[in-house]
């Protein structure tokens, strides 16, 4: 418009550049901070950069990797699950409690993954069919499965067999594939497929499109509530499967022990919105997120951080992703 | 996220059975805790809900604040930063700090953390959930540090009268409940703050449109919720004789459950301060109750995640209702 004033014309021009800064910040911020702590990493802490504790880096990241693939998913419709851990749990327990009955690999495994979606599935018919807040009836669900695993295994006892694992499990859980783990592969092989679901298929689109508006995915033909519970059920069902390869890696069913994966879960995520341009979840910036994550942790245990330090030092982390990605969100819009 | 739940004054039918629904459940649970154990009737046991519930009572005031003023988003750190209350609380007072000093401090450290939740909600914008689930972790965290992730034991003679100690053969926590509600009563439901703080949950645009400081308003409620959770922290520190990790942390459930049992109690849709002592009564009862009928301790939180789960069913299917009405 030619009614502009020099002077407006300048303001404008300086709230632009500041803008683009900030996107800019929070945009690389992630990937700096991931950078700059690699290289100090590596200077401080004796044997990070090595080829076997990259490798154990990534061994450690595939769980969470994996559960955040869901979550991702998850939270692009809008939702969060806050009982992804037990979905974990479920899977791991379901499986390995078969084993001791004697079943076999295969059909324990299917059967934890089963259970897991069932989850899923109590919490998409809470959600979209009733319409409870997502956080709230994951919440639900997540206590309400805590305490029956507890019941389950008579207080929190892990679930050991009295024979060795079978050789399918031992080597998902312990294998390598030449030098790369095999979880890794695993990790890589789900990331693909998510990846296809979320940025090339129609499913992708209709998740976007009911987290990004609701309403206006209704009204455009969207079965919302379908596409939301499908997330819920994914997630779960995937969770499910990070729990197998976390009973096959410890080679026993551990109860509870999912739930200290959902805070980071969480975190993976919103780094991985911070690097998207729309500044919402995708599955490269939750790959991100866990190894950002995961090289934290690996580091403060090479550099001998007493463990209640690490609670405090990924929390505060947390909050800085939150903001981070906040800032981004409010800056675009 | 939600939309809310409506801060206006419509009458409804469902709020009303909604209500009495919550008040039979009370009654039922009552009735059969008192046929299931001869103990649970007791005066001395009823004493005893009275101090458990106490400490409850007072985190739930902070959440019912909190649930109003942003229109039913809950404060998800009230037990994490009790926990960390209580470790300054008890840290304070192991290096010989006087009693009054280690109080407040830990009241000035809730504050400090409901500031911060303030803060992030209203000046960065992030959801409450979410900002108070990172504020919780990070409390969390302090409170293992400040404690060494042990157990610390230390009793300090005003502390435990106030948790423990009877006065006129009343438990004094129950005059500190009673002091701290009648102080949100009288704001909540008599003066100008408080019906600023229904309508800025109600509608902020409105609230905004007619003068109201939305942001100072919905920060000074975390900062209340903050100031409660300290109280709480000394309380818990009283009971306790000292402080074992993550005490606090399985108050958790309890904290939410009570808040969303007030706010169906309401028939306007938010919460008020007679619904929070109610809500934190029931859970209190609750949880004694299955305690003394002798409820495996793993299957009492089972019986509470399905109770909040009914609840909030109960709270979106009034909703529902209310917006076709």
């Amino acid at each position: 418009m030619d009614a502009k004033t020099p002077v407006a014309d300048q303001l404008i021009g300086k709230q632009q550049r500041s803008m683009r800064l900030w996107m800019f910040v929070s945009r690389y911020g992630t990937l700096a901070a991931f950078l700059v702590m690699a290289i100090v990493l590596s200077f401080v802490a004796p044997g990070f950069l090595t080829m076997f504790n990259i490798l154990t880096i990534l061994r450690q990241i595939s769980v969470l990797g994996i559960m955040g693939l869901g979550m991702t998913l998850v939270m692009a419709g809008g939702g969060i699950d806050l009982s992804i851990g037990e979905a974990a749990d479920v899977g791991g327990l379901v499986c390995v409690a078969l084993l001791a009955q004697g079943w076999g690999a295969g059909p324990a495994v299917l059967a934890g993954l089963a259970g897991g979606a069932a989850m899923g599935m109590l919490n998409a018919t809470l959600i979209a069919g009733i319409g409870i807040a997502p956080f709230l009836a994951t919440l639900g669900v997540h206590s309400m499965v805590r305490s029956l695993e507890m019941a389950f295994t008579r207080g929190g006892l892990p679930i050991y067999l009295n024979r060795a694992m079978p050789r399918p499990l031992i080597f998902l859980g312990r294998g390598l594939v030449g030098p790369i783990p095999t979880q890794v592969i695993v990790l890589a092989v789900l990331a693909l497929a998510y990846y296809v679901i979320y940025h090339r298929v129609t499913l992708g689109r209709y998740v976007t499109a009911v987290g990004l508006n609701r309403e206006a995915a209704r009204l455009s033909g969207v079965s919302v509530n379908k596409v939301t519970a499908t997330t819920y059920v994914l997630a779960s069902a995937t969770a499910a499967l990070a729990g197998v390869i976390l009973a096959a890696r410890v080679s026993s069913g551990q109860p509870l022990a999912g739930g200290a994966y959902l805070l980071d879960t969480i975190a993976a995520v919103f780094m991985g919105r911070t690097i998207s341009a729309e500044g919402r979840p995708n599955v490269l910036g939750t790959l991100v997120g866990a190894a950002f994550l995961g090289t934290v942790v690996n580091g403060m245990t090479l550099l001998n951080v007493v463990f209640y330090m690490q609670t405090f030092i990924k929390g505060a982390l947390l909050l800085g992703v939150l903001a981070l990605a906040s800032f981004a969100r409010t800056k675009r819009g | 996220m939600r939309k809310m739940p409506g801060g206006t004054s419509s009458k409804l039918s469902g709020a009303k059975s909604a209500q009495l629904l919550t008040l039979g459940l009370f009654a039922v649970m009552c009735v059969v805790f008192a046929f299931l154990s001869p103990v649970f009737l007791t005066s001395g046991n009823l004493l005893n809900i009275a101090r458990q519930t106490a400490m409850l009572a007072i985190m739930c005031f902070g959440m019912v604040v909190v649930l109003i003023a942003t229109g039913g988003e809950a404060d998800m750190s009230i037990a994490g930063v009790t926990g960390f209350a209580s470790g300054v609380v008890v840290t304070l007072l192991a290096r010989g700090a006087s009693t009054f000093v280690a109080i407040v401090a830990a009241l000035a450290a809730g504050t400090a953390s409901g500031l911060l939740n303030g803060m992030l909600v209203t000046k960065i914008g992030l959801l409450p959930f979410l900002a108070t689930l990172a504020t919780s972790n990070m409390a969390q965290g302090l409170e293992q540090v400040l404690t060494k992730g042990t157990a610390v034991a230390f009793s300090d003679p005003f502390i435990a009268h106030l948790a423990n100690g009877d006065t006129l053969g009343i438990p004094t926590s129950l005059f500190l409940v009673l002091g701290v509600f009648l102080v949100f009563y009288v704001v909540l439901d008599h003066t100008g703050i408080g019906r600023r703080l229904y309508a800025v949950g109600g509608n902020p645009q409105v609230a905004r449109m007619a003068g109201v400081d939305v942001d100072m308003y919905k920060t000074m409620a975390f900062v209340v919720a903050g100031l409660c959770s300290g109280i709480a922290g000394i309380v818990l520190m009283g009971r306790l004789s000292g402080l074992t990790p993550l005490a606090a942390t399985h108050m958790h459930l309890d904290v939410l459950l009570a808040g969303y049992v007030s706010t169906v109690l309401s028939t306007v849709g938010a919460p008020g301060i007679f619904g929070a002592l109610f809500g934190a009564v029931l859970v209190g009862t609750l949880t004694n109750g299955l305690a003394v009928i002798r409820v495996p301790t793993f299957y009492v939180n089972l019986v509470k995640g399905l109770l909040i789960i009914v609840v909030v069913a109960a709270n979106a299917i009034q909703r529902r209702r209310r917006r076709s009405a």
